[in-house]
Protein backbone atom coordinates (compact mmCIF):
# COMPACT_ATOMS: atom_id res chain seq x y z
CA UNK A 1 0.00 0.00 0.00
CA UNK A 2 2.84 2.33 0.91
CA UNK A 3 4.61 1.41 -2.34
CA UNK A 4 1.46 2.26 -4.28
CA UNK A 5 1.25 5.70 -2.64
CA UNK A 6 4.86 6.40 -3.58
CA UNK A 7 4.23 5.22 -7.14
CA UNK A 8 1.17 7.48 -7.49
CA UNK A 9 3.19 10.48 -6.25
CA UNK A 10 5.90 9.75 -8.80
CA UNK A 11 3.34 9.29 -11.57
CA UNK A 12 1.84 12.69 -10.77
CA UNK A 13 5.23 14.35 -10.75
CA UNK A 14 6.08 15.44 -14.33
CA UNK A 15 9.80 14.94 -13.75
CA UNK A 16 9.42 11.39 -12.44
CA UNK A 17 6.38 10.36 -14.49
CA UNK A 18 8.17 8.47 -17.27
CA UNK A 19 10.33 6.45 -14.92
CA UNK A 20 7.36 5.71 -12.67
CA UNK A 21 5.35 4.60 -15.67
CA UNK A 22 8.02 2.00 -16.50
CA UNK A 23 7.64 0.62 -12.97
CA UNK A 24 3.87 0.64 -13.39
CA UNK A 25 4.17 -1.41 -16.57
CA UNK A 26 6.47 -3.89 -14.84
CA UNK A 27 3.97 -4.35 -12.06
CA UNK A 28 0.65 -4.42 -13.89
CA UNK A 29 1.12 -5.03 -17.61
CA UNK A 30 0.78 -8.79 -17.46
CA UNK A 31 -2.10 -8.82 -15.03
CA UNK A 32 -4.07 -6.32 -17.07
CA UNK A 33 -3.28 -8.21 -20.26
CA UNK A 34 -4.86 -11.42 -18.93
CA UNK A 35 -7.80 -9.53 -17.53
CA UNK A 36 -8.41 -8.06 -20.99
CA UNK A 37 -7.66 -11.28 -22.86
CA UNK A 38 -10.48 -13.14 -21.12
CA UNK A 39 -12.95 -10.49 -22.24
CA UNK A 40 -11.83 -9.93 -25.84
CA UNK A 41 -10.58 -13.56 -26.23
CA UNK A 42 -7.87 -13.30 -28.93
CA UNK A 43 -4.27 -12.29 -28.33
CA UNK A 44 -4.15 -9.60 -31.03
CA UNK A 45 -7.26 -7.90 -29.72
CA UNK A 46 -5.99 -8.14 -26.16
CA UNK A 47 -2.70 -6.55 -27.17
CA UNK A 48 -4.48 -3.64 -28.90
CA UNK A 49 -6.82 -3.05 -25.96
CA UNK A 50 -3.97 -3.29 -23.45
CA UNK A 51 -1.97 -0.63 -25.31
CA UNK A 52 -5.00 1.66 -25.41
CA UNK A 53 -5.56 1.02 -21.71
CA UNK A 54 -2.04 2.05 -20.72
CA UNK A 55 -2.19 5.14 -22.90
CA UNK A 56 -5.40 6.12 -21.08
CA UNK A 57 -3.77 5.41 -17.73
CA UNK A 58 -0.79 7.59 -18.63
CA UNK A 59 -3.00 10.44 -19.82
CA UNK A 60 -5.47 10.19 -16.96
CA UNK A 61 -3.16 9.66 -14.00
CA UNK A 62 -3.34 13.32 -12.98
CA UNK A 63 -7.13 13.00 -12.75
CA UNK A 64 -6.90 9.93 -10.50
CA UNK A 65 -8.56 11.10 -7.27
CA UNK A 66 -7.30 8.14 -5.17
CA UNK A 67 -10.81 7.26 -3.98
CA UNK A 68 -10.02 3.64 -4.86
CA UNK A 69 -6.67 1.85 -5.10
CA UNK A 70 -4.51 2.43 -8.17
CA UNK A 71 -4.85 -1.26 -8.87
CA UNK A 72 -8.67 -1.10 -8.97
CA UNK A 73 -8.66 2.11 -10.96
CA UNK A 74 -6.48 0.54 -13.66
CA UNK A 75 -8.60 -2.61 -13.78
CA UNK A 76 -11.68 -0.44 -14.26
CA UNK A 77 -10.05 1.34 -17.18
CA UNK A 78 -9.02 -2.00 -18.70
CA UNK A 79 -12.51 -3.41 -18.20
CA UNK A 80 -14.21 -0.37 -19.75
CA UNK A 81 -11.74 -0.32 -22.62
CA UNK A 82 -12.45 -4.01 -23.30
CA UNK A 83 -16.21 -3.40 -23.32
CA UNK A 84 -15.69 -0.42 -25.63
CA UNK A 85 -13.71 -2.68 -27.95
CA UNK A 86 -16.50 -5.27 -27.96
CA UNK A 87 -19.02 -2.51 -28.64
CA UNK A 88 -17.01 -1.36 -31.66
CA UNK A 89 -16.60 -4.97 -32.76
CA UNK A 90 -20.32 -5.55 -32.37
CA UNK A 91 -21.04 -2.73 -34.82
CA UNK A 92 -18.63 -4.24 -37.34
CA UNK A 93 -19.55 -7.90 -36.98
CA UNK A 94 -23.04 -7.78 -35.44
CA UNK A 95 -21.94 -9.95 -32.54
CA UNK A 96 -23.56 -9.35 -29.16
CA UNK A 97 -21.42 -8.00 -26.31
CA UNK A 98 -22.71 -10.84 -24.21
CA UNK A 99 -21.27 -13.22 -26.70
CA UNK A 100 -23.14 -16.40 -27.27
CA UNK A 101 -21.38 -19.69 -26.72
CA UNK A 102 -20.79 -20.38 -30.42
CA UNK A 103 -19.11 -17.07 -31.18
CA UNK A 104 -16.96 -17.31 -28.02
CA UNK A 105 -15.65 -20.77 -28.90
CA UNK A 106 -15.30 -19.81 -32.57
CA UNK A 107 -13.19 -16.76 -31.73
CA UNK A 108 -11.14 -18.75 -29.24
CA UNK A 109 -10.32 -21.63 -31.58
CA UNK A 110 -9.51 -19.29 -34.48
CA UNK A 111 -6.88 -17.52 -32.39
CA UNK A 112 -3.40 -18.75 -33.31
CA UNK A 113 -2.36 -18.33 -29.65
CA UNK A 114 -4.88 -20.84 -28.35
CA UNK A 115 -3.69 -24.42 -28.24
CA UNK A 116 -5.88 -25.85 -25.52
CA UNK A 117 -6.72 -29.55 -25.22
CA UNK A 118 -10.20 -30.97 -25.02
CA UNK A 119 -10.56 -30.37 -21.30
CA UNK A 120 -9.34 -26.78 -21.57
CA UNK A 121 -11.73 -26.13 -24.43
CA UNK A 122 -14.53 -27.63 -22.34
CA UNK A 123 -13.70 -25.33 -19.41
CA UNK A 124 -13.79 -22.34 -21.75
CA UNK A 125 -17.12 -23.49 -23.08
CA UNK A 126 -18.58 -23.94 -19.59
CA UNK A 127 -17.39 -20.47 -18.52
CA UNK A 128 -18.84 -18.91 -21.65
CA UNK A 129 -22.21 -20.52 -20.82
CA UNK A 130 -22.37 -18.81 -17.42
CA UNK A 131 -24.35 -15.60 -17.00
CA UNK A 132 -22.43 -12.43 -17.74
CA UNK A 133 -22.16 -11.54 -14.04
CA UNK A 134 -21.01 -15.05 -13.03
CA UNK A 135 -18.44 -15.09 -15.83
CA UNK A 136 -16.88 -11.76 -14.77
CA UNK A 137 -16.83 -12.60 -11.06
CA UNK A 138 -15.37 -16.06 -11.60
CA UNK A 139 -12.65 -14.83 -13.96
CA UNK A 140 -11.69 -11.89 -11.74
CA UNK A 141 -11.62 -13.98 -8.58
CA UNK A 142 -10.14 -17.23 -9.85
CA UNK A 143 -7.74 -16.09 -12.61
CA UNK A 144 -6.99 -12.43 -11.77
CA UNK A 145 -6.85 -13.06 -8.03
CA UNK A 146 -8.82 -9.94 -7.15
CA UNK A 147 -10.54 -9.69 -3.76
CA UNK A 148 -14.33 -9.46 -3.51
CA UNK A 149 -13.90 -5.91 -2.26
CA UNK A 150 -11.94 -4.95 -5.39
CA UNK A 151 -14.42 -6.70 -7.70
CA UNK A 152 -17.28 -4.94 -5.90
CA UNK A 153 -15.55 -1.61 -6.40
CA UNK A 154 -14.92 -2.44 -10.04
CA UNK A 155 -18.35 -3.76 -11.04
CA UNK A 156 -20.37 -1.64 -8.57
CA UNK A 157 -22.10 -4.75 -7.22
CA UNK A 158 -22.39 -5.55 -3.51
CA UNK A 159 -19.88 -8.03 -2.11
CA UNK A 160 -22.61 -10.43 -0.94
CA UNK A 161 -24.13 -10.57 -4.41
CA UNK A 162 -20.68 -11.19 -5.85
CA UNK A 163 -19.94 -13.97 -3.40
CA UNK A 164 -23.21 -15.61 -4.19
CA UNK A 165 -22.57 -15.34 -7.93
CA UNK A 166 -19.03 -16.68 -7.57
CA UNK A 167 -19.94 -19.75 -5.52
CA UNK A 168 -22.81 -20.46 -7.82
CA UNK A 169 -20.41 -20.29 -10.81
CA UNK A 170 -17.87 -22.60 -9.12
CA UNK A 171 -20.61 -25.14 -8.35
CA UNK A 172 -21.85 -25.08 -11.96
CA UNK A 173 -18.34 -25.55 -13.37
CA UNK A 174 -17.55 -28.44 -10.98
CA UNK A 175 -20.77 -30.21 -11.85
CA UNK A 176 -20.25 -29.88 -15.57
CA UNK A 177 -16.61 -30.96 -15.44
CA UNK A 178 -17.49 -33.98 -13.32
CA UNK A 179 -20.30 -34.83 -15.71
CA UNK A 180 -17.81 -34.82 -18.62
CA UNK A 181 -15.38 -37.07 -16.76
CA UNK B 1 9.87 -6.91 -7.72
CA UNK B 2 10.71 -10.58 -7.14
CA UNK B 3 7.23 -11.12 -5.81
CA UNK B 4 5.83 -9.38 -8.87
CA UNK B 5 7.84 -11.58 -11.26
CA UNK B 6 6.69 -14.66 -9.37
CA UNK B 7 3.12 -13.45 -9.76
CA UNK B 8 3.69 -12.91 -13.49
CA UNK B 9 4.87 -16.49 -13.94
CA UNK B 10 1.93 -17.77 -11.95
CA UNK B 11 -0.73 -15.82 -13.79
CA UNK B 12 0.59 -16.69 -17.25
CA UNK B 13 0.98 -20.35 -16.30
CA UNK B 14 -2.50 -20.43 -14.79
CA UNK B 15 -4.06 -19.15 -18.03
CA UNK B 16 -2.00 -21.55 -20.12
CA UNK B 17 -2.72 -24.57 -17.92
CA UNK B 18 -6.39 -23.99 -17.30
CA UNK B 19 -7.58 -22.18 -20.42
CA UNK B 20 -5.00 -23.12 -23.08
CA UNK B 21 -4.24 -19.46 -23.85
CA UNK B 22 -0.69 -18.64 -24.96
CA UNK B 23 1.29 -15.54 -25.75
CA UNK B 24 4.23 -14.95 -28.13
CA UNK B 25 7.69 -15.37 -26.70
CA UNK B 26 9.06 -12.30 -24.96
CA UNK B 27 5.74 -10.62 -25.60
CA UNK B 28 5.58 -8.45 -22.49
CA UNK B 29 9.02 -6.88 -22.86
CA UNK B 30 8.31 -6.02 -26.51
CA UNK B 31 4.85 -4.76 -25.69
CA UNK B 32 6.27 -2.63 -22.87
CA UNK B 33 8.61 -0.90 -25.32
CA UNK B 34 5.73 -0.34 -27.77
CA UNK B 35 3.58 1.23 -25.07
CA UNK B 36 6.43 3.43 -23.83
CA UNK B 37 7.21 4.61 -27.35
CA UNK B 38 3.56 5.48 -27.99
CA UNK B 39 3.09 7.17 -24.66
CA UNK B 40 6.31 9.18 -24.78
CA UNK B 41 5.63 10.19 -28.38
CA UNK B 42 2.22 11.56 -27.38
CA UNK B 43 3.64 13.17 -24.26
CA UNK B 44 6.28 15.18 -26.16
CA UNK B 45 5.38 18.86 -26.16
CA UNK B 46 4.52 19.93 -29.66
CA UNK B 47 7.33 22.03 -31.09
CA UNK B 48 5.76 25.14 -32.39
CA UNK B 49 7.29 26.78 -35.44
CA UNK B 50 9.11 29.98 -34.49
CA UNK B 51 7.11 32.15 -36.89
CA UNK B 52 3.79 30.68 -35.77
CA UNK B 53 4.25 31.49 -32.09
CA UNK B 54 1.53 33.90 -31.08
CA UNK B 55 3.90 36.13 -29.12
CA UNK B 56 5.87 36.71 -32.33
CA UNK B 57 3.20 36.31 -34.98
CA UNK B 58 0.87 39.05 -33.67
CA UNK B 59 3.47 41.85 -33.51
CA UNK B 60 4.74 40.87 -36.98
CA UNK B 61 1.20 40.95 -38.39
CA UNK B 62 0.56 44.32 -36.75
CA UNK B 63 3.81 45.72 -38.18
CA UNK B 64 2.95 44.53 -41.69
CA UNK B 65 -0.51 46.10 -41.48
CA UNK B 66 0.99 49.35 -40.17
CA UNK B 67 3.58 49.45 -42.99
CA UNK B 68 0.87 48.74 -45.53
CA UNK B 69 -1.35 51.50 -44.14
CA UNK B 70 1.55 54.00 -44.12
CA UNK B 71 2.42 53.10 -47.72
CA UNK B 72 -1.15 53.68 -48.89
CA UNK B 73 -1.44 56.91 -46.90
CA UNK B 74 1.83 58.27 -48.32
CA UNK B 75 0.80 57.32 -51.83
CA UNK B 76 -2.51 59.19 -51.50
CA UNK B 77 -0.81 62.19 -49.91
CA UNK B 78 1.74 62.42 -52.76
CA UNK B 79 -1.07 62.29 -55.31
CA UNK B 80 -2.77 65.29 -53.64
CA UNK B 81 0.48 67.30 -53.67
CA UNK B 82 1.05 66.39 -57.31
CA UNK B 83 -2.48 67.44 -58.17
CA UNK B 84 -1.96 70.79 -56.45
CA UNK B 85 1.29 71.40 -58.35
CA UNK B 86 -0.37 70.41 -61.58
CA UNK B 87 -3.23 72.83 -61.04
CA UNK B 88 -0.84 75.66 -60.16
CA UNK B 89 1.31 74.89 -63.13
CA UNK B 90 -1.77 74.69 -65.24
CA UNK B 91 -2.84 78.19 -64.30
CA UNK B 92 0.67 79.57 -64.46
CA UNK B 93 1.44 78.13 -67.83
CA UNK B 94 -1.89 79.02 -69.37
CA UNK B 95 -1.05 80.29 -72.88
CA UNK B 96 -2.59 79.97 -76.34
CA UNK B 97 -0.11 77.42 -77.49
CA UNK B 98 -0.91 75.21 -74.54
CA UNK B 99 -4.61 75.53 -75.20
CA UNK B 100 -4.16 74.99 -78.91
CA UNK B 101 -2.09 71.91 -78.50
CA UNK B 102 -4.43 70.65 -75.84
CA UNK B 103 -7.45 71.45 -77.93
CA UNK B 104 -5.94 69.82 -80.98
CA UNK B 105 -5.04 66.70 -79.12
CA UNK B 106 -8.54 66.57 -77.61
CA UNK B 107 -10.18 67.23 -80.93
CA UNK B 108 -8.43 64.26 -82.42
CA UNK B 109 -10.27 62.11 -79.95
CA UNK B 110 -13.71 63.52 -80.90
CA UNK B 111 -15.57 61.85 -83.78
CA UNK B 112 -16.08 63.88 -86.95
CA UNK B 113 -19.82 63.52 -86.72
CA UNK B 114 -19.89 65.24 -83.34
CA UNK B 115 -17.73 68.07 -84.62
CA UNK B 116 -20.10 68.52 -87.57
CA UNK B 117 -23.11 68.58 -85.28
CA UNK B 118 -21.42 71.06 -83.01
CA UNK B 119 -20.43 73.30 -85.86
CA UNK B 120 -23.92 73.17 -87.38
CA UNK B 121 -25.45 74.10 -84.08
CA UNK B 122 -22.88 76.79 -83.42
CA UNK B 123 -23.13 78.35 -86.87
CA UNK B 124 -26.92 78.35 -86.93
CA UNK B 125 -27.05 80.04 -83.57
CA UNK B 126 -24.46 82.55 -84.53
CA UNK B 127 -26.18 83.37 -87.86
CA UNK B 128 -29.60 83.64 -86.27
CA UNK B 129 -28.39 85.81 -83.42
CA UNK B 130 -26.38 88.04 -85.71
CA UNK B 131 -29.29 88.32 -88.08
CA UNK B 132 -31.60 89.25 -85.25
CA UNK B 133 -29.14 91.76 -83.92
CA UNK B 134 -28.60 93.37 -87.28
CA UNK B 135 -32.35 93.55 -87.86
CA UNK B 136 -32.83 95.23 -84.54
CA UNK B 137 -30.03 97.64 -85.27
CA UNK B 138 -31.65 98.59 -88.58
CA UNK B 139 -34.92 99.14 -86.87
CA UNK B 140 -33.29 101.33 -84.27
CA UNK B 141 -31.49 103.33 -86.93
CA UNK B 142 -34.69 103.75 -88.84
CA UNK B 143 -36.63 104.75 -85.77
CA UNK B 144 -33.87 107.10 -84.70
CA UNK B 145 -33.70 108.57 -88.14
CA UNK B 146 -37.39 109.07 -88.06
CA UNK B 147 -37.14 110.81 -84.74
CA UNK B 148 -34.21 112.86 -85.94
CA UNK B 149 -35.89 113.69 -89.13
CA UNK B 150 -39.11 114.58 -87.39
CA UNK B 151 -37.34 116.83 -84.96
CA UNK B 152 -35.34 118.37 -87.77
CA UNK B 153 -38.49 118.86 -89.75
CA UNK B 154 -40.14 120.33 -86.72
CA UNK B 155 -37.20 122.52 -86.02
CA UNK B 156 -37.06 123.50 -89.60
CA UNK B 157 -40.75 124.19 -89.80
CA UNK B 158 -40.76 126.11 -86.56
CA UNK B 159 -37.81 128.13 -87.64
CA UNK B 160 -39.20 128.82 -91.05
CA UNK B 161 -42.60 129.55 -89.63
CA UNK B 162 -41.22 132.00 -87.11
CA UNK B 163 -39.08 133.58 -89.77
CA UNK B 164 -42.01 133.81 -92.08
CA UNK B 165 -44.17 135.24 -89.40
CA UNK B 166 -41.47 137.62 -88.32
CA UNK B 167 -40.71 138.57 -91.84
Amino acid sequence: MKEEVVLIKKLKNPKLKNEAFRDLLDLYQERLYWHIRKIVITHDNANDVMQETFIRIFKGINNFEEKSSLHTWMYRIAYNESLRFLERNKIKTSVSIEQDNNSYIKNLTQDSFFNGNELQLKLNEIISNLSNKQQRVFQMKYFDDLSFHEISDLLKISENTLKSAYYSAVKTIEEKILAEC
Amino acid sequence: MKKSNQHKKDISRLHKDKLGMNIPEDFFSKSKEDILNKVLKQDKPKQSIFWLRTTIAYPIAASIILLFAITIWMKNNNQKINNQITNTEYFNTMNPDFFDSDFLISSLMVPDKDIDNYLDYYLINKVVIEAELSEQQLENIFINSLFVEDSLVDDYLNKNLIENIVI
